[in-house]
This record gives C-alpha cells, sequence and structure tokens, in this order.
C-alpha cells in the first residue's frame, strides 16, 4: 500500500506538472512502484505510480531548485490561518463569558443566568453547527463551487503563502472536484480548531470567573416556557451523559429553587456548586466535545480523500499516458519481395493497375513504382535510379510492339542492368489500345523484340508477350 | 509489464486456395490497410510470394503470421508427394521436404513449394476457405496436404459469398483434418473477432502458450489505450467547440448600415463553422490514426466538409438528442438552477424556483431543439464606438441545447464507423454520418453528466470538476459501441 498524499504534497505535485517533464529513467521506477506496491486497481496503481514520480521529480529538482517551497508555504500559511483563528477564537470565548456575567439585585451581586448560559455558549452553538452542516451539505450536493468560507479562506492563503505558495494554491483550486473535496475538509478541520478553542475559552472564562469572582447563579423568567419544570426537564436531559457517575454534577429541584430570582433579589443562601459543576461538564460534553469529534472527523475525512485520490483528471490522465508504457503493437512488414520497378519506354497508354494482373499472374511480380524513361527531369532520374536498387526482383519495361529502337535502348538497358546488378529485367512487350483495352502484340513484332534482347546477351533478361486473355 | 518471452514466438502461415481471402483475413488480423504492404484485390493470385508478418510490442517480437500464395494445383501436387513417398509407407513431413526439394525452381508446383516452406520450419497454419463455394476434390487434397505436415491447424471460415448450402459439408470435412475450426469474416470482423481468432491459436499451439496469452494481455491494453485517447480527443474537441467564439472588428458604419452588419455576420457565421469543421477533422484524424485507417479520409475544404453542416437544417433534426430528450435535459438543468434559487431564500419560494426553473428549461429547449442555429452574436468593446477602435463582432456557440449533442454525435458516430471498418477493405472512403443517432440512444445516466459538462461549457467556463466524471462516461459510451450487438 502506497503511503497516503498530503495536501502540501499534492500542490508541490501540481505545480510540478506544469513545470517539468516526465524523464526517460522515471518510468522504470514508476513501474517498479506500482509491482512492488501490488497495486491491482487501475486506481491504485495511479497512486503508488503517480507518487513515485513525484517523488523522483521533487529529488531531481531539489538539486537545483526548491520544488517543495509550494506545498511548505501553503503548509505555513494554512497553519498560521489556523493558529490565528485558534487564538481569536479563545478569546472571544473568553470574552464571551465575562460579557455573560450580571449584576443582579439591588446589591448588584454578579451572577449568572443560568437560562443564557444554556442557550448562549451551547444552544445558539448547536443551532449555528446544524445550520451550518445543513447548509454545507446542500450546497456540496448542489453546487461545485467553492463555499463562501472556503473562498475567503483561499484568499488569506494567496495573500499570506507568498508566490510559491498563492501557486500551489491556485492549481489544487483549479483542479476541480477531487481536491476540492480534501480543502473542503482542511478549511472545515481549521474552522473546528477554531470552534475548539472558542469552547475552551468558554471554560477557562467560566472558569477563571468562578475562581477569581465571588459569582452566584440565579435563573428568573417571566414567561411560563422558562420555568422550573422545563429547567428541571433540560437539566435532566442535559447531564444524561454523566449523570450515573457523578449525580453530584447534577442540580436538584431543591436547588434549582433556591437559586431562582425572587423579585429581583439575589437568593444569597443559594448553593453555587451543584450549578456550576453542572454548568462546566455542560460546557465539555455539549460544546466541547462535539467540536473536538467535528475536528477528529474532518482530519479522518480528508486523509480519506486523499487516500482515495484517482488521479483522474485531464493532466493527470496525460501524465499517467507518459508514464506508463503505451502499448503499441508494430507489425514490421518488409517491402514485397516480388516487387519491381515499371519503366515506360516511350509513354505506353497501358496503366499499372491494367498491367498488374498479368505481372502478377504470369511472371510472379509486382509493380511498385513506375516511371517513364525518355520524359525523365534530373531530379526524377535520381529517383528512378534510388527505386531501382531497391526493387526486389527487378525491373520491368514496358513497351510497344511497334515501338523498337534498339539505339535508344541498348544504352537505356546498360543503365538499368548497373542499376540492378544481377537483378531480373523483364521487356512486357504490349499490343496497341483497342477501345481502350490494351491488346497482345503482333506476333512479326514480337519476334523482332525477342531478336532485340538475344543481342542483348544478358542472360538476366526476359522478353514476353502480353497477353490478357491468360488472365484469370 | 509483460515478462520477457523465454522461447522463439509461434510462427503461423496462412494457407488456402487462391483468391480464398488469405491476405484479407491477415490485413484485418493485423490492421494493416497499405495494398503497398499487404495486397487485396478481387484478381485471384496476387500473393506471388510468402510475405512475414512479425508483431511486436514493445519493441519485442510475440507473434509472426506468413501470408503464402495459394495452392494452384492441389490435386496434382498432391499426387506428387504420394509418389515421392517411400513404399508401402505414409507421406511424412520428409516427403513434403523432398517435394520441395525437388519442385523448387522447376517451374512446377511454384506456389505449392513457397507454401508449404514455412509449415517445413515448423509455423502452424491457419487454412482459409470461403465456405460459400462447394467442397471440391481440390480442397480435398489442400487439406490433405497440410495434414501431411502434422502442424498445429486451425480452418477459418472466411465466408464471402451468402449461401450457406455447402457449410455443413465444409465443417464435416475440416473437423477431420483440422484441430479447431472457426469463422472469420475478414470484411466485418471487429476487434473482439480478431481477439478471439487469437484466442484460438492457444487451443491449437499449447507449446506457446505463454506467447500468445501475452498477446491477448497487449491487445486489450493497446485497445483500452486507443479508446481512452479517442475519448480524450473527442472531450478536447468538445470543450474547444462549445466555448470558442469568432470574432472580427467592426466600424460604426458597419453597425449603422443594417446591410453590412448583415453581411459581417454571415461572414462571422460561416467562419465560426468552418473552424468547428477544422477542429472536428482534427479529432476524426486522430482517432484514424490511432485505429490505423488510412484510406479512411477527413476532406480538408470546409466548405465540401461531409461530416457536420450547421447550417443544414437536416443536422438540426437528426441529429443530437430528440426534443423530448432536449426537454428532459433541459428541464433538469433549469430544475438545479432553481433548487439554488429555493436553497437561497431558505425554502422561502416553497419550492417554486425548482419548478419553475425546469418547467421553463424544459420548455426552451423542447422549442429551440430542432431549430437552425442562432449564433450567440455579442458586442465588444462598445465604449469605442464612435472612433470605430476596439469594437468588434463576435460569434459564439448556437443558442441551442442540441449544438453540444450534435457534436457529440458526430464523434460518436464517426468513431463506430471506424471500429467497424474493417481492415481488408480496400475502397477509399470519406465517412459520413449514417443517420444513426447514437446520443438517441444514451441511457439517461449517461446523458447526465455530459448534460451538465456541456451547459458548463455553453457557459464560457468548461467545468473541471465534472471533467474526469465526463471523460469515464464517455470512455464507457465508446466501449459499448465497440462492443457486439
Amino acid at each position: 500500500m502506497a503511503k497516503s498524499w498530503t495536501l502540501a504534497e499534492l500542490a508541490n505535485l501540481e505545480v510540478l506538472l506544469n513545470t517539468v517533464d516526465v524523464r526517460e529513467e522515471e518510468r522504470a521506477e514508476v513501474a517498479d512502484a506500482i509491482q512492488s506496491a501490488g497495486a491491482a486497481s487501475e486506481s491504485e496503481q495511479r497512486r503508488s505510480g503517480i507518487r513515485a514520480w513525484y517523488q523522483s521529480a521533487i529529488r531531481y529538482q531539489r538539486d537545483t531548485e526548491s520544488k517543495d517551497e509550494a506545498g511548505h508555504r501553503l503548509n505555513l500559511s494554512l497553519g498560521l490561518i489556523q493558529f490565528v483563528i485558534v487564538i481569536l477564537s479563545l478569546a472571544l470565548g473568553i470574552a464571551l463569558m465575562a460579557g455573560l456575567v450580571e449584576r443582579v439585585g439591588v446589591t448588584e451581586g454578579k451572577a449568572y443566568n443560568v437560562w443564557k448560559l444554556l442557550a448562549i455558549p451551547i444552544g445558539a452553538q448547536w443551532c449555528f453547527l446544524i445550520l451550518a452542516i445543513i447548509s454545507w451539505v446542500v450546497i456540496r450536493n448542489n453546487s461545485r463551487k467553492f463555499t463562501f468560507l472556503e473562498e475567503i479562506t483561499g484568499q488569506v492563503v494567496k495573500r499570506m503563502a507568498g508566490k510559491e505558495g498563492a501557486r500551489g494554491w491556485n492549481e489544487l483550486y483549479r483542479a476541480g472536484a477531487a481536491y476540492r473535496s480534501i480543502l473542503s475538509w482542511r478549511i472545515a478541520r481549521i474552522t473546528q480548531w477554531g470552534a475548539v478553542a472558542f469552547n475552551i475559552g468558554i471554560i477557562m472564562g467560566f472558569y477563571a470567573i468562578l475562581l477569581f469572582l465571588e459569582i452566584n447563579f440565579f435563573w428568573a423568567t417571566t414567561i411560563d416556557d422558562f420555568g422550573l419544570p422545563q429547567l428541571e426537564r433540560v437539566t435532566n436531559v442535559l447531564s444524561t451523559p454523566w449523570r450515573a457517575i457523578q449525580p453530584d454534577w447534577v442540580p436538584t429541584q431543591a436547588q434549582m429553587l433556591q437559586t431562582q430570582l425572587q423579585v429581583g433579589q439575589l437568593n444569597a443562601e443559594g448553593e453555587s456548586k451543584p450549578w456550576y459543576t453542572f454548568l462546566l461538564a455542560c460546557m465539555a460534553v455539549w460544546a466541547l466535545l462535539p467540536r473536538l469529534i467535528m475536528t477528529g472527523f474532518a482530519y479522518v475525512m480528508e486523509k480519506r480523500e486523499l487516500g482515495r485520490l484517482t488521479f483522474m483528471e485531464k493532466r493527470h490522465r496525460e501524465l499517467w499516458r507518459k508514464l506508463t508504457p503505451r502499448v503499441n503493437a508494430s507489425v514490421t512488414v518488409s517491402d514485397p519481395s516480388d516487387g519491381v520497378v515499371l519503366i515506360d519506354v516511350g509513354g505506353t497508354e497501358a496503366t499499372t493497375d491494367e498491367v498488374r494482373p498479368f505481372l502478377l499472374q504470369q511472371i510472379r511480380v509486382n509493380p511498385t513504382q513506375r516511371y517513364t524513361a525518355g520524359v525523365l527531369s534530373e531530379d526524377q532520374k535520381e529517383e528512378a535510379l534510388a527505386s531501382l536498387q531497391k526493387a526486389k526482383r527487378g525491373v520491368v519495361m514496358l513497351v510497344e510492339g511497334w515501338n523498337l529502337s534498339p539505339k535508344q535502348l541498348t544504352p537505356l538497358h546498360t543503365k538499368i542492368r548497373a542499376a540492378v546488378d544481377d537483378r531480373e529485367i523483364f521487356y512486357l512487350v504490349l499490343g496497341l489500345p483497342k477501345a481502350g483495352v490494351t491488346q497482345s502484340p503482333e506476333e512479326e513484332e514480337f519476334q523482332q523484340w525477342q531478336n532485340f534482347v538475344v543481342d542483348l546477351n544478358d542472360p538476366e533478361t526476359e522478353v514476353i508477350a502480353y497477353n490478357p486473355s491468360k488472365l484469370i | 509489464m509483460m515478462e520477457k518471452l523465454t522461447q522463439d514466438p509461434p510462427k503461423f502461415a496462412v494457407v488456402g486456395k487462391v483468391n480464398a481471402g488469405k491476405s484479407s483475413v491477415l490485413a484485418t488480423l493485423l490492421e494493416v490497410d497499405d495494398d503497398q504492404l499487404l495486397r487485396i484485390s478481387a484478381t485471384p493470385g496476387e500473393t506471388t510470394e510468402c510475405q512475414e508478418f512479425p508483431v511486436s510490442f514493445d519493441k519485442q517480437e510475440w507473434i509472426r503470421f506468413i501470408d503464402t500464395p495459394g495452392f494452384s494445383r492441389p490435386i496434382e501436387a498432391m499426387k506428387a508427394i504420394q509418389e515421392l513417398a517411400p513404399e508401402g509407407k505414409k507421406v511424412e513431413l520428409e516427403t513434403l521436404k523432398k517435394f520441395v526439394v525437388k519442385y523448387q525452381g522447376s517451374g512446377e508446383f511454384e506456389d505449392e513449394c513457397r507454401l508449404l516452406g514455412p509449415m517445413l520450419e515448423g509455423s502452424g497454419l491457419l487454412y482459409v476457405i470461403d465456405p460459400s463455394k462447394p467442397l471440391r476434390e481440390a480442397f480435398i487434397a489442400e487439406m490433405e496436404i497440410l495434414r501431411w505436415t502434422g502442424q498445429p491447424r486451425l480452418a477459418l471460415l472466411n465466408r464471402k459469398g451468402e449461401s450457406d448450402e455447402f457449410l455443413q459439408d465444409w465443417k464435416t470435412k475440416l473437423g477431420s483434418y483440422f484441430n479447431l475450426v472457426r469463422t472469420f469474416n475478414a470484411h466485418t470482423a471487429k476487434y473482439e473477432e480478431r481477439v478471439r481468432l487469437i484466442r484460438s491459436l492457444l487451443e491449437i499451439d499449447e507449446a506457446h502458450s505463454q506467447a500468445i496469452e501475452t498477446v491477448l494481455e497487449y491487445l486489450e491494453l493497446e485497445w483500452d489505450q486507443r479508446r481512452e485517447e479517442s475519448a480524450e480527443a473527442i472531450i478536447s474537441f468538445l470543450e474547444k467547440a462549445l466555448t470558442h467564439r469568432a470574432t472580427v472588428p467592426i466600424t460604426e458604419r458597419d453597425m449603422s448600415v443594417e446591410s453590412r452588419k448583415e453581411r459581417k455576420l454571415k461572414q462571422l457565421s460561416e467562419e465560426y463553422s468552418a473552424k468547428i469543421v477544422k477542429m472536428e477533422e482534427k479529432a476524426h484524424s486522430k482517432i484514424m490514426k490511432l485505429y490505423r485507417h488510412h484510406l479512411v479520409s477527413v476532406e480538408q475544404n470546409s466548405s465540401n466538409y461531409d461530416s457536420l453542416d450547421l447550417f443544414a437544417e437536416e443536422t438540426w433534426e437528426k441529429w443530437g438528442l430528440n426534443r423530448a430528450q432536449l426537454a428532459m435535459a433541459g428541464g433538469a438543468t433549469g430544475a438545479a438552477g432553481g433548487l439554488l434559487v429555493d436553497i437561497g431564500t431558505g425554502g422561502f419560494t416553497h419550492g417554486w424556483g425548482t419548478l419553475l426553473g425546469a418547467v421553463s428549461g424544459a420548455a426552451a429547449a423542447f422549442f429551440k431543439g430542432g431549430e437552425l442555429p442562432d449564433f450567440g452574436m455579442s458586442i465588444g468593446g462598445g465604449l469605442k464606438m464612435e472612433t470605430g477602435d476596439g469594437t468588434s463582432l463576435s460569434v459564439g456557440p448556437p443558442k441551442n441545447d442540441n449544438f453540444a449533442w450534435i457534436l457529440l454525435d458526430s464523434c460518436l458516430n464517426f468513431y463506430s464507423q471506424i471500429l467497424n471498418r474493417a481492415h481488408a477493405k480496400r475502397d477509399q472512403v470519406t465517412i459520413q454520418h449514417d443517420g444513426n443517432s447514437i446520443t438517441r440512444t444514451l441511457k439517461s445516466s449517461e446523458r447526465k453528466p455530459l448534460a451538465k459538462w456541456f451547459d458548463s461549457c455553453a457557459k464560457g467556463k468548461p467545468d473541471r470538476g465534472m471533467e474526469p466524471e465526463v471523460f469515464a462516461a464517455l470512455n464507457q459510451i465508446m466501449a459499448g459501441l465497440g462492443k457486439e450487438q
């Protein structure tokens, strides 16, 4: 199993994809990595293979310039953002708890309203959390764009991460669905760390106020819906997780009545301890713990998405094609061994396609090139000579029965013989065409051609009369 | 990565009567459509010499096929061979060797000597016959001679005619002479039939199973790669075509005189269409190259281009999706937009956004679906109209939901025809849309990702996030086109 990717590595990979090309030796490294990872599915192979290439490319680039700068800076800036959010959230939590302290009664004693403590740091946070989850799920399923929060984070990252970090972010941002999910989970993790810090701030603030201030607890309402029965019910529900092990941390009905605000008077005899242990436990269990779980969940989901990368985006597919051997069936076909060059002497009307069947069936040769003697330019002469040297079987001279001119043909034959060495030269004697169809030569004419060939005194030369009636 | 071959590659000679289609079988099997390399014609006896075709993958030869001249005088040859057999003994390989030694170069049994050559050196053989022809004595003689070679033998029924009259006679007879009998029509065979034929070689030549199995693996891999690269070419074309805009600078006079404006617009629309056609040609050429078809041409002159005519009414009526499908796709896209409005208002709109989006999307797509294109026109740089500088007129993707589907249809139709064209065909053709819309046959699950992506392209911002999904969908559709019906 190949090691999982990290966000920083992905940023580096995307930058590398735009700046470097695949080296030959890297293909072998990738093949080895795939084999040693025992990757079965194509996705696994891609993950292992692209990771092997990434590591090799980074190693190669590091010698000259730092190519993992983008990921490093991206990590730093995300870490910095997280740090700032954590500090601010912590401060906000502490400030909130300080702000919730009220002055009650004629003596203006410092006290917390139990209902407000339950409603603002815990209840409001839950409402916000549920709304955020719903809208996040809906947006995630119905829009492929980044959420507002994600966009903002991206802008901040780009400003903080410097040129390389911004480049890395841009590449990830442009990359689409696969990375979008990873970025979303990372941003979710950062915000959840903020929420954790906020709740720690709440607990710290609450505890500090209890420690350093003389503080009471009260509850009072002019609305029937927030009376004693409701308070009892809420405390019962909220204390469910610890009631069995710490019953002291659950205020009893009597204790509740003692802390009820009576006509603007704070009951000085009211017992505070059950309230603060209860409220501390509530903050820890119902505010901090969910956020810790959410943080862990975002971390797990990010890891999961990183482990499930398919690398199927266009540029990844291009990279994969470069990294893996392209199978290419090559059928090595040599020139046909029966190939001949046709030399048309004098420009006959017979086309190559017309004489081809006769040549194949009767002389067992196949015309591959055709040149016309006597009308060749210098360039074509060169080309014709080169073709003659390549023709496996030799040359077929296309001649017309009536058109024998030994003075013209003898020097041509000598030239061609020199070019084809000891391969065969065939003289195919054609008759005049009738109705567009080439005929056999007259017997007398053919006899003259036979005599001419005998006079050439060339044992590798043959003369044949064209006879279309012999064709199958 | 495949293993190295530990033995000599297997060799198979393709033999048979003159004009039985031996070269055609090889042309289709090996995807060679070049007449200079592998001659195929209706004229019998065009193969005069044995021609070897070593097949290599990764620069290593894994299998070799040999095209041979056809039997010319099998009955006489059989008798001549029998005469050479030691008295009272059966004909054996040695007798065939004697036959070749005796008659080679003598002018007699020239073709028989040549075609037996590879088998005397250990090649297996594929005996090609046309089962629409009657089973004559000459064929029995051919089969007898081939049996004497003692090499692995596969008979291939390459039917050229329509008649089935003699098929059973052939099958019965071939069964007693050959290890295996298979059907292979060289002029219609597709990839799967080619693979099946090579797989058959495993059954007759177990000694070379490593090489043959590797060839099969390579073939499959290569086929997948070709399809993926074709899908890549089509997606790339679609993205470019759907986001392309043709632009020309215009003057104030061009805009104020109606006839000049019309002329400019017409010229620009034609330029736009020509550019789209050019892009499509490029994609088609890539596909042809991938599938090794050299005789299929793509017209370079856009006015003569036979494949895609954006100004033809027929194109908009018959290609792409039909109106009902367009309405469904438009409705889905509209509904998605409407849903965002509903979410944006926190449900205050009670789902009316989704409903209205769906209805208006469906209606627009339905009514515009079959219309001739109304090229999206825009004028840029309007602030400088007075001087005429910096103002431009541009036309860009037709305002018709079917446009993207028509382009896709054109590509898929071309791809399908390329897949179905056997390399044994030697007619030079320009592939035209055959009138069968492939996009109309797609399942809605296949159309869905494409519709969403087309929508993003039409807005000028192709959804990169969706692209892998579109690639996978297209790849799957194209794989379906290659499957036997």
